[in-house]
């Protein structure tokens, strides 16, 4: 995993999902498949990203294919970074 | 055929009347009323060949799915009460449910049947076990507690032709689970009866018909999807779940909702507020829109405005009322409100009476503050297996000099409006709501509590625009012994569901105490010093 997939996982293991045991959890494993994300949970993930990257995600981008995975939320991070 | 007015009648009725209308659409699927109607007996069947009897409980555990609505459908047709599990809850707390109302049954999927062998620890009360997902027969099952399972395929081998319920109206429809102040859920028990009169006054009300779209956002353990459910098999209109895939993206839901031109609505204030502030709702075509309904929360004025500006020509309404009660009094939201006050609740339904009452239990007269009292057809039977929780709910009182009556008490204080309308003031107890979800702020105390670490635990509920409230816990913890924030959330997350779990956890070396020596919550909202 890069830096920002590393972070990313980090912060939803201790800040989302309150469960280490999710210790396990992959870069490309499904977070939607199995319900782990509610809106409180996507909104958690977006401000701790704007924050800890210093970018702005604008909300059309706040979409369940950019949420699928960590990988896929890494990839949204250093897109919006890019622009 | 039976001619009782029960839940699943609703759906034989439009099945004769509309066989080839779409009855249930999701992700791409479509269920006419004809099938949702012949799957349904088929399920009835399954049910009472594993022994499930009228009176029976049968739990559900799954995410939304077309064969979730058959499968409530089902148990309400032979005889029992469906018993709706957070399906993002941990299965510790579906295993309380299940064996405090003693379910004869459960519908799940493969996916689950792990964690819920290892939450039942091999005493299970159900008889009968169904996957849900399991679509092919040969497929070999996961057991749980012993019991092996029933494949869904399985139900093609049941007849289709109706099916006699063996059900009465005053017969329970289903058990809601809800948040219990002492640390337990609690089982509000609601039959056909009481669901009805709300359901088909609602239909009746906002005149849906068998060309409307109803959109399914509440899950299934929550009332609103009583209306999205009923109203609309009562109409002969489609109901439209919302896929748990996008449920939690606002801009996905806005998008979806506005693309299938959903004509009726019915949401929490904080799921539409979202909409407007992040799903980008005022780049849609709302042309299709025509009754929106909330309920759940206040809904913060200058949101309401705004959604009234970009759909002018929609009815709404909010619609308020606890579990126990479901929708007892409403408000036709003519025009956008103007200033900060907030929307009153309206004045009762016509199946039920609204009494403002005073300590002494007198009648308070127009401008004063009271106790809302709730009596007639939609109030619940109690609470499942709790007859002291229901004998303080449910109270036999005066509701007109000379005449006795039960009603239930809402612990809601209101004002009697110069126009008989009531506006909520507030909670007499420490019950909140986060995002439409109701949190009895003790059930998290007492969680917290059970820590070993901690030596007291206070929660609090922060007052936040977008979602209504935000939870704290302040805690105290035992002297010489570490504990951090991450560690008490997470020993929250393992048998509270999600929306319990306290956002921040605040350590203090003691609790703020009032001149009577009780906890200051009030200066618990500030100053989240050292917070996490």
């Amino acid at each position: 995993m890069n830096p920002t997939e590393t972070a990313i996982r980090q912060f939803l293991v201790e800040d989302v999902f309150y469960d280490r045991d999710l210790g396990s959890l992959g870069p490309d494993d499904s977070l939607l498949a199995k319900g782990l994300l509610d809106s409180m949970a996507i909104l958690k993930t977006v401000t701790f990203c704007e924050e800890q990257f210093g970018i702005t995600i604008p909300d059309q981008e706040v979409l369940p294919d950019h949420f699928e995975s960590v990988r896929a939320i890494a990839k949204l991070v250093e897109r919006v970074r890019g622009k | 055929m039976s001619l009782h007015r029960l839940l699943p009648r609703l759906v034989t009725q439009s099945a004769d009347r509309h066989a080839t209308a779409p009855a249930v659409v999701m992700d791409g699927v479509t269920l006419d009323y004809a099938t949702l109607e012949q799957r349904s007996n088929r399920f009835a069947r399954s049910l009472v060949a594993h022994g499930v009897r009228r009176g029976d409980r049968v739990a559900l555990w799954l995410p939304k799915s077309p064969d979730a609505i058959v499968a409530l459908y089902g148990i309400m047709k032979a005889g029992a009460a469906y018993v709706p599990g957070d399906p993002a809850s941990p299965a510790s707390r579906l295993a309380y449910i299940a064996r405090d109302c003693a379910v004869a049954g459960l519908v799940t999927t493969r996916d689950r049947a792990q964690a819920l062998d290892e939450a039942f620890a091999g005493r299970a009360p159900m008889r009968a076990l169904w996957f849900a997902d399991a679509d092919d027969a040969r497929a070999e099952l996961p057991h749980v507690a012993g019991l092996p399972g029933v494949h869904w395929a399985a139900l093609a081998s049941e007849e289709p032709r109706a099916f006699d319920s063996p059900a009465l109206e005053d017969d329970l429809a289903y058990i809601l689970y809800t948040s219990g102040s002492t640390g337990d859920p609690k089982g509000v028990m609601l039959s056909h009866r009481n669901c009805r009169v709300f359901t088909d006054w609602a239909a009746e009300t906002f005149a849906l018909t068998s060309q409307d779209r109803v959109a399914n956002q509440a899950p299934f353990h929550f009332d609103l999807s009583t209306f999205d459910l009923f109203s609309a098999a009562a109409a002969g209109a489609s109901v439209h779940p919302v896929s748990p895939r996008i449920a939690a993206f606002p801009a996905a839901v806005a998008m979806r909702w506005t693309q299938d031109r959903l004509s009726v609505w019915y949401c929490t204030p904080s799921s539409l507020v979202l909409m407007l502030t992040r799903g980008g709702l005022e780049k849609q075509d709302l042309s299709a829109l025509r009754v929106l309904l909330f309920a759940g929360e206040v809904f913060p004025t200058k949101y309401l405005r705004q959604l009234v500006a970009l759909a002018p020509h929609a009815r709404y309404a909010n619609l308020f009322g606890p579990t126990e009660t479901n929708v007892c009094t409403w408000l036709e939201v003519k025009q956008a409100p103007e200033g900060d006050a907030p929307l009153s609740i309206g004045r009762a339904c016509p199946y039920d009476e609204a009494l403002v009452l005073d300590d002494a239990l007198r009648p308070v007269p127009a401008g004063g503050v009271g106790e809302l009292w709730i009596r007639g057809a939609s109030v619940m039977h109690g609470y499942w297996g709790s007859p002291e929780r229901t004998a303080l709910a449910l109270q036999t009182i005066d509701i007109a000099p000379g005449i006795r009556d039960r009603a239930y008490r809402t612990g809601d204080l209101v004002r009697v409006l110069s126009d008989g309308n009531l506006e909520f003031l507030g909670r007499r107890d420490h019950q909140v709501k986060t995002r439409g979800y109701r949190v009895e702020l003790g059930e998290i105390e007492t969680r917290l509590a059970a820590h070993p670490a901690v030596g007291e635990a206070v929660v609090v509920a922060v007052p936040d625009d977008e979602v209504t409230n935000r939870l704290k816990a302040v805690v105290v913890s035992k002297a010489d012994v570490e504990v951090s924030a991450d560690e008490l959330r997470e020993h929250c997350a393992r048998t509270l569901p999600r929306y319990m779990v306290p956002e921040t956890v605040e350590f203090r070396k003691d609790l703020p105490r009032t001149s009577s020596g009780k906890v200051d919550r009030r200066a618990l909202l500030d100053a989240p010093k050292g917070a996490r």
